[in-house]
């Protein structure tokens, strides 16, 4: 029996390179560099100064529903959410909600909330914490709320797996949609630019410029992507995960059916996205996968190697045709 | 070979070996003689000070003792129940392929103890800030840390689904067994009690300064407690190859979100009802096959309700003949090693055919009219148990656990 292709029908990228996949994929075609001096925070007395800040962000544009509060994270996988239904042409309340899924992946989460919630309890003592605060400082607070705001109530996961994240999140997509337990799946990641993690970076002197973004995707099978007239961008020829590129790499190849020779491009975060958009740990991934799919040609494999060390690699092989 | 080609011949996932730490026990032995004795770990705290806190009452991992070189205690409480499970297993590290064998944990606060130092640092304007501190800012950590104590080199990942975790941690690592990503997994929820934790949990109102009382009418509130439950699966072939003792199957799972509220269940248990019936439909079994749940069973007003009226949903008028039990009635809500510490449980259950009990039920509730199982355990031959979580922002998780024949 010859499995259905489960593809790519729409992307929503949010970077320091452009915010919408038109936007985002000229942006890397174009080479464009968004890494600039941070202004989010006093980097004063850190090694590096430099970060790929998304400087203007109107998240009120991307929200179906009006929000007392978001952290920084949630407001980037709120917007990438909505940009990439509306890549796809897709209208999430027509969809049967126990069959459209969500797999997410941040590695430090909600993390400012975290820390304005510490602080809280540092200066006011516990009993007067806010419990208003507290349900944002979770790691699926951002996956959470999505589900929520568009009634998502299929296969739901959030991956936390350092700078694999992204990857694996639509990867386990990817499998959701061929064991058949999810029609529709939205994944990717999502990564903000928060002091703590950005000073303690450079404290662990980590070379990379870090960055913030997301990317979230739509994932169906092809049938259903062309029924709705989806620009598709990709088809997601195979996928693997392991503890090293290559365990991962050759799981994904074998999966794809494919030999290494075939492949006509490289675009991981470390070879490319990085550069551009600063590194987004938990978004990285994803925001590799989107721009490699603006890179490649029809016709063309790409394959996507995404590795946090000492923990999870995950590679992706992505055709168009 | 491709996905879809190891789907077809779909690998049997195994239980061969299991770890806890948690409030009534630091070995798999002792935990399971006290949940079936109807024994309950929650007492007043003592590791911090808890006068100025809401609540005072939790369930400590009491006979544990804390890591003296400053190691963050939650790691360490994943890193026993792992080297528990891999003892019980009879895995040396000569034993497996560490490039194959790998370890999916899942949290909800991780190793929040230590990061907290990083917090301090950037408040009161320090640098460089602490690279431990920072490192546990992201849960990846725990997962890395306990991995390479282990010797593990295959696939290394972390979950947080809130206080589903456990059990989708489960789940997710059966899948990289079943697709062939793997060979041997390390699957579990860690979780320590920490004033962080303690001050947050409490502010939203979800726990009782009286006796947790999972169904019963007058249950005012769960009380959260700490530890980890690790359970070590491996490809059914595998195990049988080298000779494991095999405890159960890992028969299927789903998780799914309610879609619905941050900390409300959908007020018919719909998302609950569903989560059963993905991993029902993942294990290809029907509800009459099902002879136990373990339930999520908090002792909250709402959870309680809800879980009761998905289960009728998903089991008709059979949902009066399962026995259900909440075993938070003696150990306490274990964050997101609840669900996992409840598998391992589950996986026990069927082992010698013992189901524990729900403790402190007194006054039934017109709400919860099925058979919790109340205040003494009962023996009864268990083949397939559906063991059931859910969690903060509407997440659910569900695992069926098989006798192997």
């Amino acid at each position: 029996m010859m499995a259905e292709r489960i593809v790519i029908s729409g992307v929503g990228p949010v970077s320091a390179i452009g915010i919408g996949w038109e936007h985002f994929a000229n942006a890397v075609r174009d080479g464009l560099c968004g890494i600039g001096d941070v202004t989010a925070f006093d980097v004063d007395g850190c090694r590096n100064q430099q970060a790929g800040e998304i400087i203007e962000l109107d998240v009120d544009g991307y929200l179906a529903t009006e929000k007392n509060y978001l952290d920084r994270n949630s407001e980037l996988a709120f917007a990438a959410a909505k940009l990439a239904f509306d890549d796809a042409g897709f209208h999430p309340s027509e969809a049967a909600t126990d069959r459209f899924g969500l797999c997410l992946g941040t590695a430090y989460g909600n993390v400012d909330t975290q820390r304005s919630f510490y602080d809280l309890l540092i200066e006011k003592g516990p009993k007067f914490v806010s419990p208003f605060l507290f349900p944002h400082t979770y790691s699926n607070t951002s996956a959470s709320l999505l589900a929520i705001e568009y009634s998502i109530r299929g296969v739901h996961a959030n991956f936390c797996s350092g700078s694999a994240a992204g990857a694996e999140a639509i990867l386990y997509a990817f499998d959701s949609l061929r064991l058949g337990r999810a029609d529709v799946m939205l994944a990717g990641g999502a990564e903000s630019l928060s002091e703590v993690v950005f000073k303690g970076l450079d404290s662990a002197g980590d070379e990379r410029i870090p960055g913030e973004g997301a990317a979230l995707m739509l994932l169906e099978p092809e049938r259903s992507a062309k029924a709705r007239s989806a620009p598709i961008r990709g088809i997601i020829a195979g996928a693997g995960a392991g503890g090293s590129v290559d365990a991962a790499k050759g799981l994904a190849l074998a999966d794809a059916g494919i030999l290494e020779k075939r492949i006509d491009v490289e675009f991981g975060p470390d070879q490319a996205i990085d550069r551009m958009v600063g590194h987004t740990t938990g978004a990285s991934g994803a925001l590799a996968v989107a721009g490699a799919l603006a890179v490649i040609d029809k016709g063309c494999f790409a394959l996507v190697n995404t590795c946090e060390p000492g923990g999870v690699c995950v590679s992706i092989v992505l055709e168009r045709d | 070979m491709s996905v879809n080609d190891a789907n077809e011949k779909r690998r049997s996932v195994v239980v061969t070996g299991m770890g806890v730490v948690c409030c009534v026990g630091c070995s798999v032995e002792d935990f399971w003689r006290a949940v079936c004795a109807g024994q309950s770990g929650i007492r007043p705290l003592d590791r911090f000070d808890v006068s100025n806190h809401r609540i005072q009452k939790g369930g400590q991992a009491w006979g544990f003792a804390p890591p003296a070189d400053g190691t963050d205690l939650a790691t360490v409480f994943a890193l026993a129940a792992s080297q528990q499970a891999m003892q019980n297993a009879g895995l040396a590290p000569d034993r497996f392929d560490p490039a194959r064998a790998g370890i999916v944990l899942a949290t909800n606060f991780g190793a929040i103890e230590t990061a907290r130092t990083a917090f301090d640092q950037i408040r009161n304007h320090e640098y460089p800030l602490s690279i431990p501190a920072f490192r546990s800012l992201c849960f990846q950590s725990t997962s890395k840390d306990v991995a390479s104590a282990l010797s593990l080199a295959g696939p290394v990942s972390s979950l947080s689904l809130s206080c589903a975790s456990g059990n989708a941690a489960i789940g997710y690592a059966a899948d990289l067994i079943r697709l062939g990503r793997a060979d041997m997994m390390l699957a579990g929820g860690f979780d320590a009690i920490t004033e962080y934790a303690w001050a947050g949990l409490s502010a939203l109102k979800t726990m009782t300064t009286k006796e947790i009382r999972p169904f019963d009418l007058n249950r005012s509130q769960t009380i959260f407690s700490e530890g980890a439950g690790i359970l070590l699966l491996e490809d059914r072939k595998r195990a049988e190859a080298r000779g494991a003792t095999i405890l159960a199957e890992v028969a299927g799972h789903g998780m799914n979100n309610n879609g619905h509220h941050m900390a409300h269940p959908c007020p018919n248990g719909e998302g609950t009802a569903a989560v059963m019936q993905m991993a029902l439909a993942d294990a290809g079994m029907t509800p009459n096959e099902i002879d136990h749940i373990n339930a999520h069973g908090t002792g909250t007003k709402l959870n309680d309700s809800t879980e009761t009226a998905a289960i009728k949903t998903v089991f008709g008028k059979r949902a009066y003949e399962i026995p259900i039990n909440s075993i938070k009635s003696m150990i306490g809500h274990v964050m997101g090693a609840a669900s996992s510490v409840e598998a391992i449980a589950s996986v026990l259950t069927i082992r010698d055919s013992v189901i524990p009990p729900t403790i402190n039920y007194e006054t039934p509730d017109p709400e919860c009219d099925l058979n919790y199982v109340p205040n003494v355990k009962i023996e009864r031959k268990v083949d397939a148990v559906l063991n059931n979580s859910a969690g903060i922002g509407g997440c659910n998780a569900a695992v069926i656990f098989r006798r192997c024949g």
